[in-house]
């Protein structure tokens, strides 16, 4: 499993080179910023973008998923990453690295956890956008691999990750529904929900 | 320049491309969702456009000005940080987008209810629906 990870590393990082403009957009995908910054914006905007009162709440209560989600994915990366450490692949194989160098953990990828954590709670509440948000995080989790950081299988253990946060989120945040619902009734009095 | 002088540069870049991103994502929410009192263009293709223009632009100073895959360790921004900045921009946002839109939309019709939240936006101004709410907590 792990020379086959590492074969599809190096035939995917390979491409480097080949294709400058290519390099250059995969650099800008495989940024801590783009796809982060445009999947918050996807949540902030799904915050106001319900129809009638009942549809706004159902995406502002799945926004709090995502959120608990997200933070879910992340910890138990990180406390995971306390037993277990792989090197990024730019230590161990000749890799054109178009990033700067990371020194954590190469598995699980935060990254990929973050976007498919969101991704998934979109899917709770809208699913037609999340095919779209799905499509984005998949090219940020290839793009992570394309510019050297990441083996494929530290996005798919990511991504697993991620995922796996979505229903355990939606279960605690339905168990904090009452205050999360005074919260957005309180908010509502404000007029910023 | 030092670490921690490029991290407050780098921090400030970011909040201000998510600053005016969150603006324009707001532009583009308020047309699709029909709510009138937060627009700043009547006609809802230029307020469409306009969002999308003002997304492209916060990327394009952020992105464009410098170079931005730098590790957190050296002036990047930790997941954390990202998150709280980003937090901080989009509520500046939604404040710009609330005043300005008052502003702009003063001659719009003043409503007597306003317990339905962010519904009410859809016929009057923020600062109006606030004042009447004012006036309701005082009666």
């Amino acid at each position: 499993m792990r020379e086959l990870d590492e074969a599809l590393f190096l035939w995917i990082n390979g491409w480097v080179g080949k294709f400058t403009p290519m390099d250059e957009v995969m650099k800008l995908i495989a940024s801590d910023y783009l796809v982060p910054v445009t999947l918050a914006l996807i949540l902030f905007a799904l915050w106001f973008a319900g129809t009638d009162l009942g549809t706004r709440e159902r995406y502002q209560i799945g926004i709090v998923v995502a959120v608990f989600a997200v933070a879910l994915a992340n910890s138990s990366i990180e406390v995971l990453n306390n037993f277990y450490f792989r090197d990024r692949p730019f230590l161990n194989h000749e890799a054109e690295l178009l990033f700067y160098r990371p020194t954590d953990s190469s598995f699980p990828s935060n990254s990929a956890a973050a976007a498919f954590a969101i991704t998934g709670s979109v899917g709770l509440f809208h699913r037609r956008l999340a095919i779209v948000i799905v499509s984005l995080a998949a090219l940020y989790a290839f793009s992570r691999v394309y510019v050297g950081v990441h083996y494929p299988l530290d996005v798919l253990g990511g991504a697993v990750f991620g995922l796996v946060a979505v229903p355990i989120a939606a279960v605690v945040v339905g168990v904090m529904r009452p205050v999360l619902l005074l919260s957005l009734r309180w908010m509502r009095l404000m007029l910023v929900a | 320049m030092g670490t921690s002088t490029a991290l407050v540069s780098f921090a400030f870049d970011y909040y201000l491309m998510v600053v005016i991103a969150a603006a324009g994502t707001l532009q583009i929410a308020s047309v699709l969702a029909d709510i009138r009192g937060l627009l700043l263009f009547r006609n809802t293709v230029v307020g469409y456009s306009f969002g999308i223009s003002l997304v492209l632009f916060g990327y394009l100073l952020f992105f464009a000005t410098a170079e931005r895959n730098v590790n957190d360790t050296l002036g990047g921004l930790d997941g954390n940080v990202q998150f709280v900045l980003f937090l901080l921009g989009a509520i500046t946002a939604t404040l710009l987008t609330f005043v300005v839109s008052s502003v702009l939309n003063r001659r719009m019709y003043e409503v007597s209810n306003v317990t339905d939240g962010l519904e009410t936006l859809r016929r009057t101004t923020y600062l109006k629906a606030v004042l009447v709410r004012l006036r309701s907590i005082r009666s």
